[in-house]
């Protein structure tokens, strides 16, 4: 029955993660994407930088396989990203329906409805799954909470233990530190770090450019075209952020060249696009 | 207590009694059961759209000489997909679409019974329900349907989970979103239609709503609210049609305003969610 309902893609051997080939995208003949290229390798934690409207939810939306680009290809671990179950998209917090009666354990459960499969229910190895998924994002102790009930942070916390619990090799997340407190925000990174000792390729719109530079292996700094990509040494440049950010960066006079963006967050970014 | 006994015994002495209770307990359950998806994915609308849309359906199949329930099934799945075609396929707006094929079925139905000279189909029957006029075969057909409804959402149960809590993460899970989507289209059609005789199309959406949306405010998880929405509709039932036998009133409208009802002292009352609590915590908050 799975089978003919939806057919699951195989890895190749040795193919990166995610592969973008002149990905361009065009909405109602307003151009979002131009030409993005990269190749991004196993287990890299990449940042993707931008100012609002740069096209980083819509980038990472093409990846998750919910929107089609109009031009080019992506590839995830070889083939284009509609049949894989290995990547998980922690979107917006606005998104969901935080009224909805299900508590922390049945939404971490939700990641792993492909490898229970059509008319099967949870096992036991499939509950324990969900509690140690919980359990590595210090969760475990909200397992039956009513979702609503709980904050921001905990909120993403039990997005990400859904992402463990699906066994997802490639994590996609939208702007997930926004709103948080400090300690929120550590603990999310925490996680992150977790996932890219554990192998896993974790990609992270943020608009916050401190926290991308700090944490990140990669930068990708996109304002509709791809300006740069690297460490955040070189893709972070003085040159780079001009192209980027264009009037909003300012310079301050001084022997170090200071930069100063005058960019702000976030609500309602690139949203040119509903999946 | 003889005197209770036979005040709870005596309506159904008469067997056309005990069909309607037979029929109200199949609607009282099976409709809070898949009208929680109703609730949770805000499908009011559309629901009673679908309601008013299946008297076509109905009139035809009469004028035929066909059982009620084929025309009206034909009519409500044909329309559930169109709309949904509709409000995917184009710009224009989910209600929008529900809105246009709604007044336009529903005024082909109203039609086609004016150009009835004989009064043989009765628009007040169709509307409002006619319970007490259940027959065997009726009651037979309404089961089936009932059970298979109730099967398919049990068989689906964590796919329709997934698709009303999170839609973008049933498509990163490669759900079949859309097949899932028209199921449950298709599935409201037929509990629509067991609901015809009961309630009758202009008040089904009472039974999809309001004992779910009742279960809703008292409940955690998904389970247990369509459980204790299904307790709440098969009580509103009960209790509407010893309404309907002692102070003679529509069978239909009073199990709806039984329901009505203790969904008024749910919202009211609720421990936590309910109107008092939250009156009594905000004015706490303050002093």
């Amino acid at each position: 029955m799975p089978k003919i309902l939806s057919h699951i893609q195989e890895h190749d051997a040795g193919a990166s993660p995610i592969h973008l080939h002149n990905i361009t995208l065009r909405y109602n003949g307003v151009s979002v994407l131009e030409e993005i290229n990269a190749d991004i390798p196993a287990g890299e934690r990449i940042a993707v930088v931008g100012p609002n409207g740069a096209g980083k939810t819509t980038l990472i939306k093409i990846i998750a396989g919910l929107i089609e680009p109009t031009h080019g290809e992506i590839n995830i671990f070889g083939h284009g990203p509609g049949g894989h179950i290995c990547i998980a998209y922690v979107p917006q917090r606005s998104q969901v329906d935080w009224d909805f009666p299900a508590n922390v354990a049945e939404v971490v459960m939700m990641g792993r409805i492909h490898q229970i499969g059509f008319f099967h229910w949870p096992t036991r190895a499939d509950w324990a799954i969900v509690r140690e998924s919980l359990e590595r994002v210090d969760m475990q102790a909200f397992s039956d909470h009513r979702i609503g009930e709980l904050s921001g942070g905990q909120q993403q916390r039990v997005f990400l233990a859904q992402a463990l619990s699906q066994e997802a090799e490639v994590v996609l997340l939208d702007e997930p530190l926004t709103g948080l407190d400090i300690p929120g925000q550590e603990a999310i990174l925490h996680i992150l770090n977790d996932l890219h000792q554990a192998g896993v390729t974790v990609l992270t719109a943020t608009h916050d450019l401190n926290l991308a530079a700090k944490h990140f292996d990669q930068i990708m700094l996109l304002n509709r075209r791809l300006i740069s990509y690297g460490p955040a040494t070189e893709a972070l440049s003085q040159e780079a952020l001009m192209q980027a950010y264009g009037n909003q960066v300012h310079m301050l006079p001084g022997a170090d060249g200071a930069l100063i963006l005058s960019d702000t967050c976030c609500e309602g970014d690139d949203e040119v696009l509903r999946s | 207590m003889s005197d209770l006994l036979s005040f709870l015994v005596e309506p159904f002495q008469y067997s056309f009694m005990l069909r309607g209770l037979w029929a109200s307990l199949i609607v009282g359950v099976v409709c809070p059961i898949l009208g929680s998806y109703v609730v949770l994915r805000g499908m009011a609308f559309f629901g009673d759209a679908l309601a008013h849309i299946i008297l076509p359906g109905v009139v035809i199949a009469f004028l035929l000489g066909w059982p009620y329930a084929v025309g009206a099934l034909i009519f409500g799945v044909a329309a559930a997909l169109l709309i949904g075609f509709i409000s995917r396929r184009t710009d224009i707006k989910d209600d929008t679409a529900i809105g246009v094929v709604f007044a336009g079925a529903f005024a082909l139905g109203v039609a086609l019974i004016s150009l009835q000279r004989s009064y043989a189909v009765d628009l007040t029957h169709i509307l409002f329900g006619d319970l007490l006029g259940v027959s065997n075969s009726d009651l037979m057909l309404m089961g089936i349907l009932g059970l298979l409804v109730l099967l398919t959402v049990f068989a689906f149960y964590k796919e329709f989970l997934v698709l009303s809590f999170d839609p973008t993460l049933a498509k990163t899970l490669r759900l079949p979103v859309t097949f899932l989507q028209n199921l449950l289209l298709v599935l409201l059609a037929v509990v629509i239609v067991i609901s015809l005789q009961a309630v009758g199309i202009a008040l089904v959406l009472a039974m999809l709503v309001t004992p779910a949306s009742s279960a809703y405010i008292l409940t955690k998880r998904l389970p247990n609210m369509m459980l204790l929405g299904a307790l709440i509709g098969a009580i509103s039932s009960v209790l509407g049609l010893y309404l309907s036998f002692y102070i003679n009133v529509a069978s239909g409208a009073s199990i709806v305003l039984v329901a009505t009802a203790i969904f008024a002292l749910i919202f009211v009352f609720a421990p936590r969610r309910g109107a008092v609590w939250s009156w009594l915590s905000t004015r706490r908050e303050r002093s």
